[in-house]
């Protein structure tokens, strides 16, 4: 039968305790007594047979004919052999039986098997103890091994477990791997899908397109570029940008190298600059860049433009500006010339009344198509986009009067009161002359047009906080509500004005509204229908 | 009648403006002289001294702008006012570099608040 050591978690093979050992004994002691009785009697016989006549003896024997010594020496030899033997069971046979289980039971792996010593005698008793000492350094052995076993089983198991976690982590890490690797050759695919479409665009890019690393040396160029500067890609490729692109300031002459669209962008600035550029073959030309830095979190490192011939755009700009300013000069003269002489007729107190009035009439005219004039000379500008700002030291006061003056022949003909209130302590401000008598004009000018006889209107004018505060309020028909959202717009006008006035363009505020706005500033309003009309002005100065 | 009348010279190639711009100021005490091209005018600033000088800007021979860097070449000090019909913003930065002291649009401007300008700059 096989059992399980429970510490050891092996199975040890067990025998039977040897029981027949004892019946062993027993027949060995048997056989023994047996022997020992033929044996001594024999010793007996023959001696006895030997020296003397054997009938005698059997006669004797047989009739009783009393004891001789020789037997009585054979019984106590018998009697003590017997005792021997009984003796020699008891003490060694015994004892050895004692042992022999115990060994055997040992070599079973019962280490607690131990011999009673108490059943022992002599020396099998210190064989017995000895023994016992033996298999108690063999338990103790065996239970250290067994605990060191079971350690170390246990270390062995936690190994395994971790080699097992291990393993599924390297699994894990091996699927995990595998699919990174699909991703990555899936994103290898698509970036190189993505730059064959990037080098497509790029090289079919209309505009030239220019990008410089860190050094400014130039990494990336189109065809643009190349049929721009009519120059071979080799001829630009790893070249500095200052070297490759001989920029022009269309004003002031050859740039400096740190003036350049890709220094600046390097410096982090990012923005837009119309440069003349000389080609290859000496040709002066001129380029829009628009300039910005590449970046890689907050580090630049590189540069991009995208460089654009706009010298057939910027002649036809120049013929524009140069027809603008042609006509606005053709169309100003014979307006001025007739303001002038109708203004010193009307100075001339020789004249009578009726040929004043007449020539009250004509400056009226005059000045409406002055006013047209420079509406739609504005309009052009607006649409082009040059309306463009150029500031000045100028006394605000003295524009005030200016539009206010301009304005008198309407304003006294429907007896309008005008109040100026510009702040005394206002000093000279920084801003555009032209643009603010356009705005101050146009204001007045409606606001005049758009008040009844006998109203009155006050221009108020003051400086705070860096800003310039406009407000024109007037006693007018004011502006009706559903007119309000649309006032500023191009062409609009209030559904009232067009009964009072039907002389009006629809430009002014649109006008005045683009140049605020191209001043930095804003307007806004408040008018409450048959009760007047109050514009608001804020512009930095 | 001031006997030592400031002297005022016009240059405006539109001869009923300049005539019209005479007529006002001598009516105002001043000493005029009329031209209407670029050359004369040059010439005018060669031979004659001149308190204040009323530029138009497109003249016939030689513009505005040339008279202008002529005149400054010449005398930093004397008042120059700019009347012109241009109101491009490229005119109006050309004739900021001349140190002028004033710039009008003609047609923007009445002839009674152009002589009342003069009168100020000169005052």
């Amino acid at each position: 039968m096989n059992k399980t050591n429970k510490k050891l978690n092996v199975p040890i093979k067990t025998k039977k305790t040897p029981r027949s050992y004892k019946f062993k004994t027993v027949s060995y002691f048997a056989v023994s007594v047996a022997v020992m009785t033929i044996l001594i009697n024999l010793f007996w016989i023959f001696p006895y047979i030997s020296t003397k006549d054997p009938s005698e003896i059997l006669g004797k024997y047989i009739l009783g004919e009393g004891v001789v010594p020789e037997n009585i020496i054979i019984i106590f030899l018998l009697a003590f052999v017997w005792f021997v033997l009984a003796f020699f069971y008891i003490v060694v046979l015994r004892s050895l039986e004692e042992l022999i289980v115990a060994m055997e039971q040992s070599t079973a792996g019962n280490y607690k098997s131990r011999i009673k010593s108490f059943s022992l005698k002599g020396e099998f008793k210190i064989l017995g103890t000895l023994f016992n000492r033996m298999m108690d350094h063999v338990q103790l052995a065996h239970t250290t091994l067994d605990e060191k076993v079971q350690e170390k089983t246990r270390e062995v198991k936690k190994q395994a477990e971790r080699l097992k976690q291990q393993n599924l982590e390297l699994q894990k890490s091996k699927d995990d791997l595998s699919h990174a690797l699909k991703d990555l050759k899936s994103l290898n695919d698509n970036l190189k899908l993505e730059k064959i479409k990037t080098d497509s665009i790029i090289s079919s890019m209309g505009s030239g397109l220019i990008a410089t690393g860190k050094d400014g040396n130039i990494f990336i160029v189109n065809k643009g570029v190349e049929e721009i500067l009519q120059k071979d890609k080799e001829e630009i490729l790893g070249k500095p940008a200052f070297l490759v692109l001989d920029f022009f300031d269309v004003e002031s002459g050859r740039i400096s190298q740190e003036e350049g669209p890709h220094y600046r962008a390097l410096r982090g600035e990012a923005g837009s600059a119309d440069l003349n550029l000389r080609t290859k073959n000496g040709m002066m030309i001129t380029t829009r860049n628009v300039f910005a830095p590449m970046k890689l979190g907050d580090e630049i490192v590189g540069a991009v433009s995208i460089l654009e011939d706009v010298t057939e755009e910027k002649q036809t700009e120049l013929a524009l500006k140069e027809f603008v300013s042609l006509a606005s000069h053709q169309l100003r003269s014979p307006l001025t010339v007739v303001n002038w002489h109708t203004e010193m007729l009307l100075a001339d107190n020789d004249l009578n009344a009726k040929t004043k009035a007449l020539a009250q009439e004509i400056l009226t005219q005059n000045k409406r198509m002055q006013a047209l004039v420079n509406s739609l000379l504005n309009l052009s500008k607006v649409d082009f986009g040059t309306l463009d700002i150029l500031k000045e030291q100028i006394n605000i006061s003295s524009i005030v009067d200016g539009a206010i003056a301009n304005n008198a022949l309407c304003q006294k003909k429907k007896n309008i009161v005008v109040e100026k209130h510009v702040d005394e302590n206002l000093s000279l401000i920084y801003s555009d002359p032209i643009m603010l008598s356009e705005i101050f004009e146009n204001l007045l000018s409606n606001a005049i047009k758009y008040t009844p006889e006998g109203g009155k209107i006050v221009l108020e004018v003051r400086v705070d906080d860096g800003h310039l505060f406009v407000q024109i309020r007037d006693t007018g028909y004011g502006i009706p509500e559903k007119d309000k959202p649309q006032i500023f717009s191009r062409l609009f006008r209030a559904s009232n004005a067009k009964l009072i006035d039907t002389d009006g363009n629809g430009l002014g505020l649109y006008i005045v509204k683009k140049i605020v706005i191209k001043l930095g500033g804003s307007i806004w309003f408040e008018s409450q229908e048959n009760q007047g009309t109050t514009f608001f002005i804020k512009i930095p100065i | 009648m001031n006997e030592n009348p400031k002297k005022i010279l016009i240059i405006e190639d539109e001869i009923p403006m300049a005539r019209a711009m005479k007529l006002k100021l001598e009516n105002e005490g001043f000493s005029v002289k009329t031209v209407h091209n670029g050359k004369d005018a040059i010439d005018a600033l060669d031979t004659e001294e001149f308190d204040c000088a009323l530029v138009d800007i497109i003249l016939p021979q030689v513009d505005g702008f040339a008279v202008l860097d002529h005149l400054r070449s010449k005398n930093q000090d004397m008042k120059v006012i700019v009347l012109t019909n241009l109101g491009q913003i490229e005119d109006r930065k050309k004739i900021q570099k001349f140190n002028i002291d004033g710039y009008y649009v003609k047609s923007n401007i009445s002839i009674a608040s152009t002589v009342a300008n003069v009168k100020n700059i000169l005052a």
